[in-house]
């Protein structure tokens, strides 16, 4: 009776120790958005894993199978974390043992296997890669990632605020409703020709950004655009003139003021001799001391 | 009666405050690091409302320091040789002339004077009473410096500007010696780690940083009495 007490104790955490996980999936790109998911290639995906073996086990002759659920992810007999059986499967490749693993799947495929479409404003699709020796059946090696189906864009931004700088703006604005954003990207455009932005990454309810390689005393047009994880395009935000302006640092305002500092050491040969003749006096003391 | 009985309990109670403190380990130098506000006085040139306070704002700022010194005589209080540094930041935003209506505006560059203030000390520590009563745990100190704060301008897509402003300064201050309130935790220290007293202390500075009177060159002088105040460790 207390040796079947003592095992119904020990054996969840036994269990526990057994389970070693899964290797990493890093995806490119990190989200599938609409454009992504409406395409038809079949490599617009790059998979990049790194595969937990199980102990003993190598990646020698076998495959790669991937596979796409929206299910969770379950913990094999044999401790690997993996999809389970009900995922479909979205290609098999020969397996290698190189370092750099990458396998290149379609969009669509991963969605739809999953039993996703790319009407769905947003879903969460699991992806497992298991490899399974030739002659064999079972799971040796796994990696499991999660990649974020995407495909509605956010709503406009709106701009509040544009600060004038040298060759530059600097643009505040808040982001839309819907899609949460990923990033954004300021316009700028005068004479017909229009400047964009890095992409600006931020979650923040006020958003600032900087918008660079502009010219002094010329008006433009700015604009941002919110991106969905997927990179769906928000519609352009409300459109708001500014100019860049030279503009006067604290140097150069000080000096503009008619301020008498020149930079370097003012105090030249004689602050350098004062500082120099307490310092030996200094020496002189300790030497007495 | 009265009286003598008073005279007797206050003789015996100064008798066994007088007690001396166990010995500590030699004497080395000791460490501080300490904290102030600080404001320079460039605007001193503009008559008082200048460049600084237009682009960085009335705000209260810091300026961060530590320093070490060497004792040079320990027999009747410590005189202590020593070096000392830190750190201050202004920050705020560049301006720029609108021409809609001729006046200064808020750009969206920023700008910044940073100084690292570097300094040659003389102090001497009245740590006599301090040392024996541990009834009187303050040790009053003054030091004189001489020194050099290194200075650097920047504006978001601008240029830098470097330099550096000479000068001296005399300080005054109190530090408050902590051992007193635990002397068994501060010898367990020393043993440990050598430190041989913990003070909390406050000064206060007058500072002439001017690059002596140079013709050339502006005030980073404190605009106001200039406090610090922070942990001094005797090792």
């Amino acid at each position: 009776m207390r040796r079947a007490l003592l095992l119904a104790l020990l054996a969840p955490a036994l269990a526990r120790a057994q389970a070693i996980g899964a290797g990493t999936i890093n995806f490119a790109p990190a989200a599938i958005g609409s454009a992504l998911c409406n395409s038809t290639a079949t490599t617009n995906l790059t998979l990049s894993f790194n595969l937990q073996l199980i102990a003993n086990a190598s990646v020698t002759t076998g495959s790669y199978i991937v596979y796409a659920t929206t299910a969770a992810t379950t913990t094999s007999t044999n401790g690997l974390t993996v999809c389970p059986t009900s995922a479909g499967t979205v290609t098999t490749v020969t397996a290698s043992s190189s370092a750099s693993q990458v396998i290149s799947v379609g969009a669509a495929t991963v969605v739809s296997v999953a039993g996703q479409q790319c009407s769905n404003a947003s879903s969460t699709i699991n992806v497992c890669i298991h490899y399974v020796p030739s002659g064999s059946s079972v799971v040796t090696g796994s990696a499991v990632g999660t990649i974020s189906l995407s495909t509605q864009p956010p709503t406009a931004p709106f701009i509040w605020l544009i600060e004038p700088a040298s060759g530059a703006l600097l643009v505040h604005w808040n982001p839309g409703g819907g899609t949460a954003p990923s990033y954004y990207q300021i316009v700028a455009t005068a004479g017909g020709v229009s400047r964009y932005s890095g992409n600006i990454f931020s979650a923040d309810q006020n958003v600032n950004g900087r918008i660079t390689g502009l010219t002094n005393g010329t008006t433009y047009a700015v604009t941002v655009i919110a991106f969905s994880p997927g990179g769906d395009a928000s519609p352009a935000s409300n459109e708001v003139p500014a100019t860049p302006q030279q503009t006067a640092g604290f140097w150069e305002r000080y000096q503009a003021d008619g301020g008498k500092e020149q930079g370097g050491c003012a105090s030249g040969p004689a602050g350098l001799g004062a500082l120099l003749l307490s310092a030996a006096g200094l020496a002189g003391l300790r030497r007495r001391s | 009666m009265k009286l003598r009985i008073l005279a007797v309990v206050l003789l015996a109670a100064a008798a066994s405050a007088a007690r001396a403190e166990p010995t500590s380990s030699p004497r080395w130098g000791s460490f501080q690091l300490g904290a102030g506000p600080y404001t320079p006085d460039i605007d001193s040139e503009f008559g008082g409302n200048g460049p600084y306070h237009q682009v960085f704002g009335n705000g209260q700022r810091w300026m961060f320091r530590a320093a070490i010194g060497k004792s040079l005589y320990t027999g009747y209080g410590d005189l202590e040789v020593g070096f000392r540094t830190g750190y201050f930041r202004a920050a705020g935003r560049a301006v720029y002339l609108d021409p809609a209506t001729n006046t200064y505006k808020t750009s969206g560059d920023d700008t910044s004077l940073n100084i690292i203030p570097t300094s040659l000390t003389l102090t001497y520590y009245f740590d006599v009473l301090a040392e024996r009563y541990r009834w009187i745990p303050i040790t009053p100190y003054v030091g004189f410096a001489l020194e050099r704060y290194n200075w650097w301008t920047n504006t978001t897509g601008g240029a830098s500007k470097y330099g550096a402003t000479n000068g001296w300064s005399v300080t005054g201050g109190a530090a408050l010696l902590l051992d007193a309130f635990d002397p068994d935790l501060a010898r367990e220290l020393d043993n440990e780690t050598g430190i041989n007293h913990t003070y909390l202390f406050f000064d206060v500075t007058h500072a002439q940083m001017n690059d002596f009177g140079s013709s050339k060159s502006w005030n980073l002088s404190p605009s106001n009495t200039a406090y610090t105040f922070g942990l001094l460790m005797v090792f």
